[in-house]
């Protein structure tokens, strides 16, 4: 195994907070809110199998901004981070165009990916439910470490559609008001849609990608590991990777779904990993909906600019918890005592548990 | 490297070559054969014959192993089942099986595997590059072992699952 270092090369973003990487993250910090009202801007925008306008109280619409498919709004962000040789796009079911519709048959992300990556570079497809853009990130990190890559665009994309609307809440897991991750009164999660590229390589640049680790809780096929401790091991196996201690991190980045059982599960392994003095937990799912397969992606910028700003940001809509006391969570945008190293994880269906390490180079 | 294949022919694998009922009748593992597909009881079509196929490498695992999916069609069949649903009477139960990670967790908590998991969605009758991204997990010592499991599980059209243990 080679030991090249990983560094970030560039990003791109599309969510309901907005077109671009600075916008985004510029509402991000501000502590706005993308989630409201389905709505469109045109009847004919949009998958055919998507929300009717008006129909979903409680959503983080990115096709309502006027980007009409999965495909289209990942070319965007694509283009904002730059092209890579080699590609991985991390998805849950994309635009479900391998499902239903002219040609189903095959796969859902490959058959996406094949329309995106028109390098001759190596490509993969990764489906880890909603780890996956972690899980992408990851293996972007071990290709270019081996020397498979020189370079790699990671691209997280999902969007809103009827499929996955009544999958979530045939599961009761959606909350019909605006989602308050960590917060004692959560009851559910908002759907979002968007898309975000990464670009990672071996050109120095000021953030690092120092460190993975991934674990499966092997417990449950769809709920968490009450106790979180394979989330914490993913945590601990980053860190090794890094080859930092746990109290070298500054900010992690958490999954935050405001689920009952995700979010006291990372409240369980944030002690786990770090000890009774962990560093801040933030997440921005009350501001930018669960964007699944882009999740990853999406949240990782956060992360990274958590550590170029030296603040957390807030946890929007979070009033009083039921976590463990220690668990520092920021209810406004929190100035970081300090701002080197971040870490963003995240939890998906199947027990997949993956934790990515950011740092300031 | 062992390797096990579940097809329509049977299971061919370390222990020979039996019917793909073997299992349930030797009493080795009766989970997947638990139910029918109509009434699903927790176990997609695919996760049926991965779970077919890892039985039938017939070794016991490190827990830190780690396990690659790549499929072609991924949850095709239950995707199709969870649209009709939506049409009619609401499955609920079906919806996590739409994302192949949920077969994989079957796989994880029958074996007590907690290393890393890996799901790909990858070209039709790509063997290759799966077993390529395990080598490339064991390089970086990120698992001990691999469990890859290759194939399309699609009632009426495609069903062959190759299990693989990648080992250093």
């Amino acid at each position: 195994m080679g030991n090249r270092r990983v560094f970030v090369q560039g990003s791109g973003a599309i969510c309901s907070l907005g077109v671009g990487r600075v916008p985004f993250l510029d509402a991000i910090f501000r502590g706005e809110s993308g989630v409201g009202p389905f709505q469109r801007l045109s009847p004919k925008e949009g998958p055919e199998d998507g929300p009717e306008e008006g129909a979903e109280k409680c959503v983080a619409g990115a096709v309502a901004a006027g980007w009409a498919d999965a495909e289209r709004i990942a070319r965007a962000v694509i283009e904002e981070a730059g092209e890579a040789d080699a590609m991985i796009l991390a998805t849950t079911k994309a635009d479900l165009s391998g499902v239903v519709g002219e040609g189903a048959g095959e796969g859902v992300p490959y058959r996406l990916l094949r329309r995106l990556h028109s390098r001759g570079g190596p490509s993969a497809a990764v489906s880890c439910a909603c780890a996956s853009g972690l899980a992408a990130l990851a293996l972007a990190g071990r290709w270019i470490r081996s020397g498979h890559a020189d370079e790699v665009i990671v691209v997280g994309v999902d969007i809103l559609t009827g499929f996955v609307l009544d999958g979530f809440r045939g599961l009761l897991a959606l909350d019909d008001s605006p989602c308050r991750p960590y917060d004692a009164s959560r009851e559910g999660l908002n759907l979002g849609e968007g898309a975000a590229a990464i670009r990672v390589g071996t050109t120095p640049s000021e953030i690092e990608v120092i460190g993975w680790g991934e674990s499966n809780d092997a417990t449950h096929v769809t709920a968490p590991a009450r106790d979180g401790a394979g989330l914490a091991r993913a945590a601990q196996l980053a860190l090794d990777r890094a080859g930092l201690a746990a109290d070298e991190i500054d900010l992690v980045h958490g999954h935050g779904t405001g689920t009952p059982f995700n979010d006291a599960m990372e409240g369980q392994a944030i002690l786990r990993a770090f000890g009774q003095t962990p560093p801040p937990l933030c997440g921005s799912k009350g501001q930018i909906g669960h964007t699944l397969g882009a999740a990853g992606v999406l949240e990782s910028m956060i992360a990274m600019e958590a550590l170029r700003r030296g603040t957390a940001p807030a946890n929007v809509r979070l009033e009083t918890t039921d976590l463990d006391a220690a668990v520092v969570l920021p209810r406004e945008p929190m100035a970081l005592p300090r701002s080197r190293t971040a870490m963003k994880w995240a939890a998906g269906f199947g027990g997949i548990n993956a934790a990515v390490i950011f740092q300031i180079a | 490297m062992r390797t096990a294949t579940v097809d329509r022919e049977g299971i061919r694998g370390p222990d020979g070559n039996l019917p793909w009922t073997a299992f349930r009748e030797d009493g080795r593992v009766r989970w997947p054969f638990l139910g029918t597909y109509e009434n699903f009881r927790l176990l997609d079509p695919l996760t049926r014959f991965i779970a077919i196929a890892v039985e039938a490498l017939a070794c016991e695992f490190d827990p830190n192993t780690a396990i690659l999916l790549a499929s072609g069609t991924g949850c095709l069949a239950t995707d199709r089942l969870f649209e009709e649903s939506r049409h009619a009477v609401l499955r609920p139960a079906l919806f996590p099986y739409t994302l192949p990670s949920s077969p994989m967790a079957a796989i994880a908590i029958r074996h007590r595997v907690t290393g890393p998991g890996l799901c790909l969605s990858i070209a039709p009758d790509d063997t290759e590059s799966p077993l390529a991204e395990a080598h490339r997990i064991l390089a970086a010592d990120e698992a001990p072992a691999v469990i890859v499991c290759v194939g399309d599980v699609v009632p009426g059209e495609t069903m062959s699952m190759t299990a693989t243990l990648v080992r250093p």
